[in-house]
């Protein structure tokens, strides 16, 4: 296992991490710039939209947000989109935890870098890319800072032009990120056995999503599923 | 148009750190916990049931013509291992189930 493998970061790895990342800039920019133009809608200045999503870069977190956003700010609006941040994006958290299996060895000080700009669409490009035996741990991060600079440069665009965005659910705007990740489930599949922890996940964070209020259902949804994984009798 | 308060870019500012402690938590925690073979299997559970947590909740949200859409584009990705081109497939399917009304 990973144990005796070294990584490295190199310059190519870099352009590579950018080149695997083109087939994401599509949803990026969509995302990114319906993103400025709700963030115009709830009473954020150019500006801030697109300090909002340079600093926090990740967008469901985002969208989330601006639905407790006021204008003018209050304290506790203020404190409930800290909330919200912080358990929509709990599901970094599993993201992080993933990565350990898989680039355990590597030094810390290369390791949080690259954790600084990792999100969704990014982290199922590196892992794809280091299962296929990829050890240039600059790929992962070329895509994370890659998409990061188109994702706050979208921005711009969709709060000053926002308006010529219509209802997003006619044009499937909101489907494109559950698609997505779908898809990137199909190379992922070995066999039924495999994929309990898949459908325990599956169904725990639906039962949440129903059940109780908030944001956490992402987090235990996948807890579920990795115990699940843990604690089944698949012994290779 | 370019004007930041003061308060609200103390906000951001927190959002991200927020966003990066959830990051770099995940990644820490695993690096002080010892990894058996149960833990090893939790792991490599993690990134599929990440996933599917993430895209149920969506699916079944979105109403009959995301599930289609969903199974059509997964369809596509199975059969002809082209994910851009299942991933306009799902999306035209969805766009034109909606336009029909479903």
């Amino acid at each position: 296992m990973a144990s005796s493998t070294s990584f490295v970061f190199t310059r190519s790895g870099l352009l590579e991490g950018v080149r695997l990342s083109f087939v994401l800039l599509p949803a990026t920019i969509i995302f990114g710039m319906a993103f400025g133009a709700l963030a115009q809608k709830a009473g954020l200045s150019l500006a801030e939209a697109v300090l909002f999503s340079a600093f926090v870069y990740a967008g469901a977190s985002q969208f989330a947000a601006l639905g407790a956003w006021q204008d003018p700010m209050t304290l506790a609006a203020a404190a409930s989109i800290l909330l919200i941040v912080g358990t929509v994006n709990s599901r970094l958290i599993m993201i992080g935890a993933s990565y350990r299996a898989l680039i355990g060895t590597v030094p810390t000080a290369q390791a949080y870098p690259l954790q600084a700009v990792t999100t969704d669409f990014t982290w199922v490009t590196g892992i794809g890319y280091i299962e296929r035996g990829g050890r240039d741990l600059a790929v992962p991060l070329g895509a994370g800072l890659f998409i990061w600079l188109f994702w706050w440069s979208a921005t711009a665009p969709g709060w000053l032009f926002g308006q010529a965005i219509l209802d997003p659910r006619r044009y499937a705007i909101d489907l494109v990120l559950p698609l997505m990740f779908a898809l990137f489930l199909v190379p992922m599949w070995k066999g039924a056995a495999r994929a309990i922890p898949w459908l325990v996940a599956g169904l725990v964070s639906l039962l949440l999503f129903w059940l109780i209020p908030g944001h956490l259902y992402v987090f235990f949804g996948a807890l579920a599923g990795a115990l699940a994984g843990a604690f089944s009798r698949d012994e290779r | 148009m370019m004007n930041v308060e003061p308060s609200i870019f103390a906000l951001l500012v927190a959002a991200g750190l927020i966003s990066y402690v959830c990051r770099i938590a995940g990644f820490w925690i695993m690096g002080r916990v010892p990894i058996g073979p149960r833990v090893r299997r939790g792991l490599e559970a993690l990134p599929g049931a990440t996933i599917m947590a993430i895209v149920v909740p969506a699916a079944v949200t979105g109403g009959p013509a995301a599930l289609i859409a969903i199974g059509a584009g997964v369809g596509m990705a199975l059969w002809l291992k082209r994910d851009l081109l299942a991933l306009a497939v799902g999306l035209l399917t969805a766009i034109g189930l909606r336009a029909v009304g479903l």
